[in-house]
């Protein structure tokens, strides 16, 4: 989830204040009447919405957008987001990301309706909303419910996937006014991880928190003169002549790197196994692999399997793999979830492990990658694992990108702070398609 | 069982004496001069506070383990803070095994402080204290990198580790040099072209001290100091001369002190920064200075402790982030002050920690 805006965030009322009452109960729309929910801040908004496909492109765009002065305020009406919505929510999004990868406006509503209405955790209460102004769909925020666990204690969670607004409505209070509707459910914990610096602000603001530790992501350079060059290249440090100049001297660097000691990965020195990873596999030893974490995700049967073939289809980043590592006595020591790509820097779904054995799980994984041509692999950072990371030489980076947290429950936000979290992108929103790839 | 009791000035030679048994490597100049220090650190600070003394484990009549405890002050959002922030933790070889430590810990926070910090700690250590309730804020454990001489750096981290034959090493050097001048001319490492209007001058405890205010605004949990404690730690930290000579730094434009940075200059190496502090909306013309002057010195990389609140210009300076050995480790009956550090609310450098301190000699 990612938006920006311009707003005097000193002045806005924190809406995540805990309540005697509890959290608030959701009233459903009767009919698809809108139902008014307006907002109480005190100045004028300008957002629109990023996908977390291109978080760093969001952020300078919104440092175009707040050059410009609002012109007036408006308040729109928010409800909760109906099936019939989904075309005019669809046409809001192509409005928005005109350049985003559908190859139609069918296919594109047809991505919404599976995700918002078909999701294996689908609760009612627990929607997304949109905003209406005018009869016309001006925002909309997409939001997935999901299960976890704290100590054995059922968690309800929502996690923000999609939020944007109008262009030509950014300097109204309708962001705001989504945002608290959003914040305000019945969730325990509500969650976002490819959020804007814009978002966080004015997530702050409302109360929320935005823990540094689940937003920092680690990379690991492989073949690391290749991965420099591609680094200056896309920054266009490089002349385009000399970059390609450089590439055999970059292989003949990488090929001399891969005989130091940290990146022997062709040598193989435990008696641990690889195999193909599947969702009844992992159902089985996730108490294993989450053990010590005091929140945990909950899935079953139907969800892991749905969620892995729905991260399986994003293809921008390259072909699933999924591998599961035994140790010697063939008891599950973890696995490794990542995108392969030859040639680039892929990326990391999830890696878990018993906590005795992440470092070789890491080991397996980089391994692997080096083998399918990986340049570097980058993966979100497990706080717990920070010194493993550090042994086997991941440097961690704040991206752009922000995880952000709310819950009213402070031995769940307790849990986050110390990073005892286990918070993976499969737990988040990084596997969702809604800009098309 | 160890009978656990405050450390006395009578019990330095023992103490020493101890030391030099758990770390047989390390040597000073004599056994006085080690003596005469940690009684200087430990009787003698600004900050001394008989309610938060050191600790010495006893057994048989013999020192079985100490943990040294420097009082320090901060305030929480406006409240002032008694803090005990541990610096020296060892018990004899022979008594691991044993209790002892476990009790000196448990001494040690059961004080009046209201915060206990310690940011030296081992990964067996934290284990221990995480056992018996403190928390280890991964936020103030990571340190960030920042290459300025990339190749040379490279070849220092190789070197360092035996990784090549020395004498390939060496002969990399002039290659390594070519690769540095090239990328000094790429646009991120164009230091000396940036910022003309600002100028440097020599940082002194008297500037420092008026203007903490300004750098600390928006910390929610900040060190205090006087004029006589920030004077005696800027001079103890100028003597730990392991890491190079200490270079200190006000930045300002025109009139207006923008911040200012400590660090020790290591020509060829890792220059480790002590501390950088700026006003709101500063951090990056301050940094970006910095860089430029640790390059001016010759220094390979530059490396401090993250401060939280300056990810986003430490990321925009292409600074790297890593776990480098040592934890930070709190502990606190008040649940905010927990809390404001491990949401990285708090202004933690490595002068508010035992950084600075030389019990390992120089």
């Amino acid at each position: 989830m990612s938006f920006y805006l311009d707003i005097d965030l000193r002045r806005v009322t924190p809406c995540f204040q805990p309540s005697a009452s509890g959290p608030r109960r959701l009233q459903q729309p009767p009919s698809g009447r809108p139902r008014d929910r307006p907002g109480s801040v005190v100045h004028p908004t300008r957002i629109s919405a990023t996908n977390s496909v291109d978080v760093d492109r969001s952020l300078r765009r919104s440092d175009n957008a707040i050059r410009r002065r609002p012109r007036g305020t408006s308040m729109a009406t928010i409800r909760v987001l109906a099936e019939e919505d989904v075309p005019a929510a669809a046409a809001l999004l192509a409005r928005v990301y005109p350049e985003h990868r559908w190859s139609s406006q069918a296919a594109c509503e047809s991505y919404i309706r599976e995700m918002l209405f078909d999701n294996p955790w689908r609760d009612p209460e627990v929607p997304s909303w949109v905003a209406e102004e005018d009869g016309r769909i001006s925002g909309f925020y997409a939001v997935m419910p999901r299960r976890m666990r704290l100590r054995g204690r059922a968690v309800r969670v929502a996690v923000g996937c999609q939020f944007m607004v109008d262009p030509l409505k950014r300097n109204s209070l309708t962001a705001l006014q989504m945002a608290k509707a959003f914040v305000s459910g019945p969730q325990d914990l509500t969650l976002a991880d490819a959020a804007s610096d814009w978002a966080r602000r004015m997530w702050i603001a409302l109360g929320g928190t935005a823990p540094l530790h689940y937003s920092l992501h680690w990379t690991r350079p492989l073949r690391p003169a290749r991965y420099a060059l591609s680094l200056l290249e896309r920054r266009a440090a490089l002349p385009r002549p000399l970059a390609l100049a450089a590439r055999p001297a970059g292989a003949l660097a990488d090929a001399l790197v891969s005989r130091l000691r940290p990146n022997r990965f062709h040598e193989n020195n435990d008696d641990f196994s690889e195999e193909a990873l599947d969702a009844a596999t992992m159902l089985a030893d996730l108490p294993a692999v989450l053990d010590g974490s005091i929140l945990q995700p909950m899935y079953d049967a139907r969800s892991l399997a749905w969620l892995l073939d729905q991260t399986a289809r994003k293809t921008f980043y390259g072909t699933l793999r999924a591998q599961v590592v035994r140790d010697g006595k063939r008891q599950i020591a973890g696995w490794y979830l990542y995108y392969v790509r030859a040639g680039a820097l892929n990326e990391v779904i999830q890696i878990a492990a018993r906590r005795d054995a992440y470092d070789r799980v890491l080991r397996r994984l980089l391994a692997d990658a080096w083998r399918h041509g990986a340049t570097a692999v980058r993966g979100r950072v497990d706080p717990r694992f920070a010194r493993e990371l550090s042994d086997q030489h991941c440097w961690c980076r704040w991206d752009g990108a922000w995880t952000l947290a709310y819950s009213r429950d402070p031995a769940i936000m307790a849990a986050i702070h110390q990073g005892d979290a286990f918070l993976s992108r499969l737990e988040g929103e990084w596997w969702l398609r809604f800009m098309g790839a | 069982m160890a009978t656990i009791r405050v450390f006395a000035e009578d019990d330095v030679p023992a103490v020493a004496a101890l030391f030099a048994r758990v770390y047989p490597e390390l040597r000073w100049s004599s056994q006085a001069a080690y003596e005469s220090y940690f009684r200087e650190m430990l009787f003698d600070n600004p900050w001394r506070d008989p309610e938060l003394p050191s600790w010495v484990a006893e057994q048989d009549g013999r020192i079985s383990g100490f943990y040294g405890v420097v009082p320090r002050r901060m305030i929480l959002r406006g409240r002032p803070l008694r803090v005990a922030m541990g610096c020296q933790f060892f018990v004899d070889p022979h008594q691991r095994h044993s209790l002892t430590a476990l009790q000196l810990a448990k001494a040690c926070i059961s004080g009046p402080q209201d915060l206990t910090l310690t940011d030296g700690a081992g990964d067996e250590s934290r284990r221990m204290w995480i056992g018996v309730g403190w928390t280890a804020p991964l936020l103030y454990s990571l340190h960030w990198t920042r290459p300025l001489r990339p190749a040379r750096y490279v070849l220092s981290l190789l070197d360092g580790r035996a990784t090549l034959p020395p004498a390939l090493t060496f002969a990399a050097r002039p290659l390594a040099a070519l690769a540095d001048a090239l990328a000094a001319r790429l646009r991120p490492n164009r230091f000396l072209r940036e910022q003309t209007e600002l100028t440097e001058h020599a940082l002194d405890p008297a500037t420092m001290l008026a203007h903490l205010p300004d750098v600390l605004r928006g910390s929610a949990l900040q060190p205090v100091y006087d004029a006589h404690s920030l004077a005696w730690l800027l001079d103890q930290t100028a003597r730990k001369t392991r890491h190079g000579r200490l270079r200190a730094r006000a930045v300002r434009d025109g009139e207006r002190l923008l911040g200012w940075y400590l660090y020790h200059v290591q020509a060829g190496g890792v220059s480790e920064v002590v501390q950088i502090a700026a006003r709101d909306g500063s951090f990056d013309r301050v940094f970006l200075r910095f860089l430029a002057d640790a390059w001016r010195h010759g220094a390979a990389a530059v490396r401090g402790r993250l401060e939280p609140r300056y990810v986003q210009e430490l990321r925009q300076r292409h600074c790297w982030f890593r776990w480098d050995g040592p934890w930070t480790l709190v502990h606190s009956r008040h649940a905010d002050v927990v809390a404001a550090i491990q949401q990285g609310d708090a202004f933690l450098s490595r002068l508010e920690g035992e950084w600075w301190l030389r019990f390992m000699g120089g």
